[in-house]
């Protein structure tokens, strides 16, 4: 069986564990539970009849406390980075953290995740236009969440195609 | 005695001996005789301490330590009395020996039931001895040895945790660390040529965590370079894992509600900006109507003819509207000026005005209201000075504090408005003998500016926004302003102008 490291990378409470256990064993806590270093955790999906076992590096959040190391990302066939539509300086910490993993993944295919899109549109700090921008200069963006479950699923499946097709 | 401890001894406390939980201090001259102690001997000792007596009399553990030629000897966990561990440091200074006893009682229990463990494991299983490092496992170590050929080989005694992992051989007691923990394929590239050097050394990896065995496992790897040989270490520390998630999560939620509250706070500036906009909005359109209805009234009642058309109750309720109309524009004015000031719509036009000029001004402004109640208002002005204010804004404030006196002082009474020159500062007053406030009433009067409004001495209303405005006009002066009262006696407001002179 085939076998592709995923990491998962963003800001702290972005939701990165929480999109993992939705899509790994279909829960999410409304607690928000720090991750230390990282979390890993596996799952097998069929993608065109072949199955592929996912190897997902569910990464600390980067900010003061924490920096992400950029050897987490060896060996890397695809990443997410992470966005919290409710906080703006999420985006750019996710932004920061893709030039990092675009060097040390070799380019490797990834996708902006901009999760808690369940959350009142009012308390969105990041607009339309800034994902509409984002998705016109050719970056993959999926909005999802963790909570709902709204597109994790076509999160993982989509990413795990670009890595095969890759 | 702690106070005369020398240097070498307060250093020596403080930098050599972990935090204590018990102390006991003795100090001997240079032939090892008890001179002076501190703290409690039955603590640490069976026998008891006695001044002018050797120490190694009274505690035989110390028999032929002192003299000696270094700076301090330690000796550690000692048992000087039945379950009692001691950490016995001996210091020198200057002739004097200074010995400090240090409890450790409950660290020594907390590791004797695991070396017990241990020493007893080593005396009677032979499978402990192929493992160099022994019984690392009981510290929650796996060992794995790095073979010649490439991969490794899992050493007993294998801890519990690990045998919980799903690619645990139980035949054959062997896990393959690359394959169970993919996170080393990370740490090997980091120690680089570690293991190729074989210099004796180790390096710790960073935590990484996984779930078999139905919990979550906190992991740390150590590559180790231990007698020609290379090892591996994966230690499972689930309880030190959750304290350190703890910390941080601590942080984190600290940054996150910080976030909030800057976002809440945010939102409730544009909420209040909205609301001043919108009541500055209102009361402007507010002022042509009332003054229409006002126009209106004022043309009625000053027309005889049409005034005697009226019946006695009718022209009672003419008066009523004006005065009601009066009180309504006087109330929109000062919301109107309320709201711009606390919008920050107003910009200072400050020019040079004598006292004597501003206050005739608004001696002229209260003389109707005065009279309405028959208030003598006395002006005072000791020196006549020239003060540099925005004559319109400063107006509006003598204004609203004469106005106030006015409406707490009793009919017949007297209010001065008074100009005091005091250590080179120069003070406005405003002075009158009302009804006066409590104590705690003056203490916040400046601090709320929406006040609840208090009815006057004949019954006038208010409208609580007066203060609101002398505040925020004084300060944007740069003065101040302090009150002063006594509930019967009167009140007396203060505005304290700097930079001023003589006309």
């Amino acid at each position: 069986m085939i076998k592709k490291k995923i990491c998962m990378l963003g800001a702290f409470a972005v939701g990165k564990t929480s999109l993992v256990q939705r899509f790994v064993n279909s829960i999410f806590s409304e607690k928000y539970q720090t991750t230390i270093g990282v979390k890993i955790d596996q799952k097998i999906v069929k993608i065109n009849e072949r199955e592929i076992n996912l190897m997902l590096w569910d990464i600390h959040g980067e900010d003061n406390f924490q920096k992400v190391k950029p050897s987490y990302i060896m060996g890397a066939a695809g990443y997410f980075i992470v966005v919290d539509v409710t906080r703006g300086d999420t985006l750019e910490v996710g932004m920061s953290l893709q030039k990092m993993a675009d060097n040390m993944s070799n380019g490797a295919p990834y996708i902006v995740l901009f999760n808690k899109t369940d959350l009142d549109k009012e308390e969105w700090d990041i607009s339309d236009s800034v994902i509409n921008d984002l998705k016109n200069s050719g970056v993959n963006v999926i909005l999802t969440s963790a909570k709902e479950g709204t597109g994790v699923e076509e999160a993982f499946t989509g990413l795990t195609q670009m890595m095969i097709n890759n | 005695m702690l106070n005369e401890l020398p240097i070498q001894v307060t250093d020596y406390l403080l930098n050599k001996i972990n935090p204590f939980t018990g102390l006991l201090i003795l100090r001997l001259n240079n032939k090892g005789v008890i001179d002076k102690w501190k703290g409690n001997p039955k603590d640490y000792l069976c026998n008891e301490i006695k001044k002018g007596v050797r120490v190694d009399e009274l505690i035989p553990a110390l028999t032929g330590l002192i003299p000696f030629d270094s700076e301090s000897i330690k000796l550690t966990r000692l048992q000087l009395k039945d379950d009692k561990y001691t950490d016995v440091h001996i210091v020198k200074d200057n002739g004097n020996y200074w010995i400090i006893f240090v409890d450790q009682t409950k660290e020594v229990d907390k590791l004797k039931d695991l070396l017990q463990n241990m020493n007893e494991r080593e005396l009677h299983e032979k499978d402990a001895y192929e493992n160099p490092f022994k019984n690392v496992d009981r510290l929650n170590f796996a060992t794995f040895r790095k073979e010649k050929q490439n991969g490794f080989c899992l050493l007993p005694n294998v801890p519990e945790w690990l045998k919980k992992h799903p690619l645990y051989n139980t035949k054959t007691n062997e896990l393959d660390p690359v394959k169970a923990f993919p996170f080393l394929e990370v740490f090997f590239v980091e120690i680089g040529n570690f293991w190729k050097d074989y210099e004796e050394n180790y390096i710790v990896s960073e935590t990484w965590s996984e779930t078999f065995g139905g919990k979550d496992h906190y992991m740390r790897a150590f590559a180790v370079n231990f007698n020609e040989e290379n090892y591996l270490f994966i230690k499972s520390f689930i309880r030190e894992g959750v304290e350190e998630q703890n910390l941080l999560q601590a942080f984190r939620d600290s940054a996150l509600a910080f976030d909030k509250l800057a976002k809440a706070e945010k939102k409730l500036k544009e909420l209040l900006v909205y609301k001043n906009k919108f009541n500055s909005i209102i009361s402007h359109d507010l002022r042509a109507p009332i003054a229409a209805v006002l126009g209106v009234v004022d043309l009625i009642s000053s027309d005889e003819d049409e005034l005697n058309k009226l019946n006695e109750g009718y022209r009672e309720l003419l008066l009523s509207i004006k005065d009601e109309m009066l009180r309504l524009l006087d109330y929109n004015d000062k919301l109107y000026h309320w709201a711009n000031l606390e919008l920050g719509n107003f910009n200072l036009e400050i020019q040079e005005v004598s006292v004597s000029e501003i206050f005739e001004i608004a001696g002229n402004t209260a003389k109707g209201k005065c009279d309405e109640k028959n208030i003598k208002l006395q002006v005072e002005i000791a020196e006549d000075k020239i003060i540099k204010v925005d004559k319109t804004l400063f107006l509006q404030v003598l204004n609203n504090l004469l106005s106030n006196a006015v409406k707490f002082t009793p009919e017949g009474n007297d209010i001065t408005l008074s100009e005091v020159v005091n250590d080179g500062k120069l003070f406005i007053n405003v002075h009158d003998t009302g009804i006066g406030m409590k104590e705690d009433v003056v203490k916040n009067l400046f601090e709320d500016s929406l006040r609840g409004t208090t009815v006057g001495t004949s019954g006038e209303k208010g409208t609580g926004l007066g203060l609101g405005i002398i505040k925020k006009v004084v300060d944007a002066h740069g003065f101040a302003i302090t009150a002063s009262s006594k509930p019967g006696k009167g009140t007396t407001f203060s505005i304290e102008i700097p930079g001023t002179s003589v006309v």
